[in-house]
């Protein structure tokens, strides 16, 4: 940009023609425009500061954020062969191998940048703003890209589109230090290096897209979108006998490099050339040279004959093909598809075969107000793009259209694909937006015709306004479009999730700091080798906020270890106990959301725990022994005598009806009273530590006893002998918040 | 109604007339591919003659094709790809490099619109050196 | 206390008198095709409280739309084939594996809410559905229940016989899912049609294939059908359409994100395609028609008119899309219809 805007100015000096002025003033209008467009960016995903504070968010970004601090302070080889001991306790995790390691080396090259000019500025700033960062960035790719669509006009509107479309800056926000923040930049970046290359054949452009291609393998595993969409524009190309030499030197270039450089991630490995995934376009690029070649010949031969040749060949060449990939894939040196594409296409596939998969809210199917919700008017205008392209249908339109169709029947199919039909919907509506702007909002024959006037002018003012009217209609949709991106980021997107916003009861805001609070308190009272079990989600918390070891964590990869978790919190504690002993465990940490009403607790995953332990122990953990005599799953006195006796039943409501007067102990979640009868003591369990609103309960495994008894023996003579000693109140928390 | 003999002969003549039908294609189609490869080898031997740098271009490409070759024949014969990083830098070495000379030659014989074939060089000489510094980090 | 001892008199009674042979069932359960004996007011103690030799396996449901149960109304058909395929393996209701292993299929369902059947009240029924084994015997308050789980489908239907198998050690009870022979049937018969179609008129059809409009306005039809949660609805299989209290019909299920019912992707695509080709005939179809009129004398007021009247119909879809989504989501801030809220 700046360079286009300096050309310009040494030309002013030169010639002062008129033409040069408008050069001159359309290059400034732009960079204005573009200060704008980063200003809007990044100043809309601001909010999640302004309203909390400048915190990493949910979950993942505390495991990117924990491994950015690690890469920060070792060198970078030492990052790469990162062994974590202190997760999966006692397996550990092959950290440096089994991450894409794009976005912390990113932040951690801007923070040594920083630091290099005298900038030294907290890692933790850098994570939490790198996300409206990269949005900024995004939106210059995303101009690039329309521009090479169709003209700079569209290009702007689509920037302005993709700088505060809700379906972006759902995981964009500043705090939201995840993978998918560098992602989608990258992403429009390696297509509009595409575009370009594909374009003009360069060899230049074309190896850009593959560096850039290599960065999104890095940074995401979504680069698998990019490694089939970029074959099958080629592929359609070739169906539409639109063969020309600038495709192969644009393809071939990025596959061979791309491919080879995609091999360098340590956790993608020789997937490239292995797993089924990759295999179109290494058959794409089989058939180009195939192509090339007949191309060539093509030239030489007269056409009538080159078409039974053609045929002839094409048929022995794709037989080959097929049995050669039936072969290879049979003989096992290529893996079959991974479950998730499968699952992409068969929609049935993942419930039947990997409840893993299944049981993430991330890869449900989306009902049509979530797409309303995340692109607003832009939805009901990408459409009309497609078909507008149509109308024009060149090779690189061709390229937007397989990408409209391809993501939005996977977005259809998983809610997290979301984000990758968003670029595509701004450029779309953006291409439909100033095609529209180009019939309507063109006034240049208004000052034309002032000198002549031939016509009725009656007609030529109607006709004024007319268009006038319809542009009038669009630029207030536009208007619209701003005010709900600006409310739906507000408060739909800018929740940190650590952090709870709430109104106390004099209606002022206040926020619910448990989590921290817990975590806090495990870093400063607890050893720093302690074991922490709880349930997955909070993994990457405890280990980015408490420093503490865990046993599972948001990184799902052992099923088994995850049940031995889901074992402990649905069996009996005398049960539990020498399970979690087994494994070193000191503290068991539970989400209680009853005092609070905070729906996403424990007691709600519970079925979860239950589910996958009986995975794997069928015999020893059931789900429908969970439910009561009457198929309910319930907390008060109807609960099921394995529900109450479950060490997470115990552990969540320990106390929690003597905060109330008898009979108002009411669950706020579950909107069930639970009486003192219903929650028998632990033996085996100590409580120290429950934060402010209830909502993060503590637990320490009581030693064994000293004189070799049963601690369930030692609980129940202790409570006969000692009636009279009352566990002394505990401090009674602010029943007016609630979530 | 035809009496059923006639119908037989009828038949027996289809038959002939499809026989000789297939026989004609067989020959036609191969005799196709004997002009169309005559042609084309032709039309590539004029093509070297003119410019000496295709020449250049296609012994580079030969040369590539035959260390691919012995690389993979290597392989097989030992049976084993133990270090499959090291063969697989050495093969797609020899495939990207093959390639990029390819997109160079065709830009050569016939510049794409606004790219002049001395920059196309240079793009080539560049990505070269990017697939060369990756195969070399690749290989160990 | 009492009346409990003077209804297990009562049923005892009942029980002396009363018997019921494996015949007499059979022959009852012939009188409906799906081989279901259908338990009313006035059967139903003599059915289940008899003496017999048989199990029986008692489905109490309610597939009345006003009682909103779901699972009911799925797994209605999926009992018919259970009974059906027994008695196609066992034509007699008598089992291979033994004496006194007959079992007979019963049924109790609230058509309307009216109407509730005794049997409900009987047994105390508040969750529907239920599904009571009794035993040979002819205990009325003797039975188990069978759970039908979380699951929906085949799985519940798998789950609830091997349940049954357990209880009742009857080893041979399979299930045959219905296979629709219509269907694919139908489907061949398209298959025939069309290809016979092509084949006739292949120059015609040629000549579509090449059409850039078509595969335009095919392309635009499957985003759009995308667009509408069509795979949602494929997937979740979910409710044509709903009832609320007053059993009005519902056609958005109200307040919900998440959800939908598959009436809902129909009207939105609609709306999707009315904004579609309003925006489209703006965009390139007036340019064109105004080169079309050019040599017209009287094309001028209508090329005048013509792009308001479209850019309106745009706003009203428009403004019907909106308040059909605060449906969806009251708390949604911006109407169309009220421009007043933005400039206030």
């Amino acid at each position: 940009m700046s360079s286009v805007a300096t050309n310009a100015k040494s030309h002013t000096n030169n010639v002062a023609t008129p033409n040069w002025l408008v050069q001159l003033i359309q290059t400034i209008l732009i960079i204005t425009i573009f200060i704008t467009i980063f200003g809007a960016a990044i100043s809309s995903r601001l909010f999640s500061v302004i309203k909390f504070e400048s915190i990493i968010h949910e979950f993942d970004p505390w495991f990117n954020f924990r491994a950015t601090k690690y890469l920060v302070s070792h060198s970078f080889y030492e990052f790469l062969n990162w062994f974590d001991d202190r997760t999966w306790y006692p397996l550990g995790r092959v950290t440096g191998g089994t991450l894409y390691p794009g976005l912390m080396t990113t932040s951690a090259a801007i923070w040594h940048l920083f630091r290099k000019i005298g900038l030294p500025i907290d890692i933790r700033n850098i994570c939490v703003l790198f996300a409206p960062g990269f949005a900024g960035i995004t939106a210059w790719a995303t101009y690039e890209f329309t521009k090479e669509i169709k003209d700079s006009s569209a290009g702007l509107l689509a920037a302005a589109f993709i700088a505060i479309v809700p379906g972006y800056i759902s995981r964009s926000v500043a705090g939201s230090y995840d993978n998918e923040a560098i992602a989608i930049t990258l992403l429009m970046v390696t297509f509009m290096l595409w575009i370009k290359a594909q374009k003009t054949g360069s060899i230049l452009y074309a190896t850009s897209a593959a560096v850039f291609y290599f960065y999104m393998v890095s940074a995401w595993g979504g680069y698998v979108f990019i490694t089939n969409l970029i074959p099958l524009h080629i592929f359609i190309l070739i169906l539409m006998g639109r063969y020309n030499s600038r495709l192969y030197s644009a393809y071939t270039t990025w596959y061979a490099i791309g491919t080879l450089a995609s091999m360098q991630i340590p956790f993608v490995g020789f997937l490239p050339i292995r797993s089924n995934d990759h295999m179109a376009a290494l058959g794409v690029f089989g058939l180009i040279q195939i192509v090339a070649f007949g191309n060539f010949v093509k030239s030489q031969v007269p056409s009538e004959k080159f078409k039974v040749i053609m045929v002839v060949s094409l048929i022995i060449i794709l037989g080959l093909g097929f049995v050669g990939l039936f072969g290879l894939t049979y003989f096992g040196f290529i893996a079959p598809w991974t479950g998730r594409f499968y699952s992409l296409w068969d929609t049935n596939y993942a419930k039947i075969h990997i409840p893993i998969i299944a049981s993430v809210s991330e890869h449900q199917p989306v009902a049509w107000p979530a797409f309303f919700f995340d692109t607003h008017f832009l939805i009901w205008l990408f459409p009309v793009g497609v078909f507008l392209l149509f109308m024009d249908l060149k090779d690189e339109h061709v390229f937007v259209i397989a990408y409209s169709v391809l993501c939005s029947y996977f977005t259809g199919v998983m809610v997290r694909l979301m984000l990758t039909l968003t670029p595509i919907v701004c450029v779309s509506a953006a291409v439909a937006l100033s095609k529209l702007f180009d019939v309507y909002l063109d006034f240049s024959d208004v000052v034309r015709n002032f000198s002549h006037k031939d016509e009725k002018p009656t007609w030529k003012f109607t006709n004024y306004i007319s268009r006038l009217f319809v542009s009038g209609t669009f630029i207030f949709y536009i208007y619209l479009f701003v005010f709900h991106s600006t409310w739906v980021t507000r408060f739909a997107y800018s929740s940190p999730s650590v952090v709870l916003p709430s109104t106390n009861k004099n209606g002022e805001p206040t926020l619910i700091d448990d989590f921290r609070e817990a975590y806090y308190w495990l870093r400063m009272n607890t050893d720093e080798d302690a074991k922490v079990a709880a349930w997955w989600d909070y993994g990457y918390q405890i280990g980015g906020m408490a420093d503490r070891t865990t046993l599972v964590d948001n990184n799902t990869w052992n099923n088994t270890h995850i049940a031995i978790v889901g074992k402990a919190m649905a069996s009996p504690e005398e049960v539990s106990y020498p399970l979690l002993k087994e494994h070193d465990v000191d503290y068991v940490l539970v989400i209680f959301g009853g005092v609070l009403g905070f729906s996403g607790d424990d007691i709600n995953k519970f079925l979860w725990m239950v589910r996958i332990a009986e995975g794997i122990w069928p015999d020893e953990v059931s789900e429908s022994s969970f439910y009561n005599e009457n198929n309910d799953y319930r907390v008060d006195g109807s609960a099921s005598k394995a529900m109450k006796e479950s060490l997470m039943y115990k552990m969540s409501f320990k106390d929690f009806p003597d905060l109330f007067n008898a009979g108002q102990s009411q669950d706020k979640v579950r909107g069930q009273t639970v009486t003192q009868a219903d929650v028998s003591p632990l033996d085996y369990f100590e409580e120290v530590f429950t934060s402010e609103n209830w909502m993060v309960r503590i637990y320490k495994l009581r030693d064994e006893d000293a004189e070799g008894r049963d601690l369930g023996d030692v609980g129940t003579f202790e409570r006969s002998s000692t009636k009279a000693l009352k566990r002394k109140g505990s401090k009674r928390p602010d029943f007016d918040l609630r979530v | 109604m035809s009496s059923p003999k006639g119908e037989k002969v009828n038949n027996a003549n289809n038959n002939a007339v499809k026989e000789v039908k297939k026989d004609k294609k067989v020959s036609s189609v191969s005799e196709d591919f004997n002009i169309a490869f005559a042609n084309t080898w032709k039309s590539y031997v004029k093509q070297l003659n003119e410019d000496n740098r295709f020449k250049l271009i296609d012994i580079f490409c030969l040369f590539l094709v035959i260390i691919a070759a012995v690389q993979c024949t290597f392989m097989i014969t030992i049976w084993d790809n133990f270090p499959f990083n090291a063969f697989l830098s050495g093969f797609i070495i020899c495939v990207g490099q093959f390639v990029l000379l390819i997109s160079l030659r065709l830009q050569l014989a016939e510049s794409f619109a606004g790219i002049s074939k001395n920059r196309a060089f240079g793009e080539f000489i560049l990505a070269s050196l990017i697939l060369h510094f990756i195969c070399l980090h690749f290989i160990n | 206390m009492r009346s409990s001892i003077l209804v297990t008199l009562v049923t005892l009674l009942v029980t002396l008198v009363q018997s019921i042979s494996n015949d007499e069932l059979l022959k009852l359960s012939k009188q409906n095709s799906n081989r279901i004996i259908e338990l009313n007011d006035i059967n139903h103690k003599q059915l289940l409280g008899s003496n017999r030799d048989s199990f029986l396996v008692v489905l109490l449901t309610a597939t009345a739309p006003e009682v909103k149960c779901h699972v009911c109304i799925d797994f209605d058909p999926s009992f018919e084939t259970i009974a059906t395929s027994w008695f196609k393996d066992h034509p007699n209701g008598q089992s291979n594996s033994g004496e006194k292993s007959s079992m007979f299929f019963l049924r109790a369902d609230v058509k309307e809410t009216k109407n509730i059947p005794k049997v409900f009240k009987y047994y105390k029924i508040e969750h529907v559905p239920r599904v009571f084994l009794f035993y040979p015997g002819g205990d009325i308050d003797t039975y188990s229940i069978i759970e039908l789980g979380n699951d929906a489908g085949i799985e519940r239907v798998k789950k609830a016989l091997a349940r049954v198998q357990q209880l009742t050690s009857i080893t041979d009870i399979k299930y045959y899912e219905p296979f629709d022979m219509t269907s694919s049937a139908l489907s061949a018969f398209t298959v025939f049609c069309v290809v016979f179609l092509i084949k006739k008129y292949r120059s015609f059809v040629k000549k579509l294939f090449f059409q850039r409009f078509i595969w335009g306005i095919a392309t635009v039809s499957f985003i759009i059908l995308m667009l509408g949660g069509h795979m949602f609805n494929n997937i979740k299989k979910v409710r044509y359409a709903g009832v609320d209290n007053d059993g009005a019909i519902l056609y958005f299920l109200p307040g919900q994100l998440q959800s939908q019912f598959s009436i809902e992707t129909q009207i939105i695509a609609v709306i999707y395609g009315i904004l579609a080709i309003s925006v489209t005939s703006l965009t390139i179809g007036i340019p064109a028609a105004k080169k079309f009129l050019k040599n017209e004398k009287n094309s001028k007021p209508l090329i005048a008119v013509l792009p308001i009247l479209l850019a309106l119909l745009t706003y009203i879809a428009f403004s019907g899309l909106v308040s059909v989504y605060k449906i969806k989501q009251p708390s949604y801030p911006f109407g169309l219809v009220k421009l007043s809220s933005f400039f206030s």
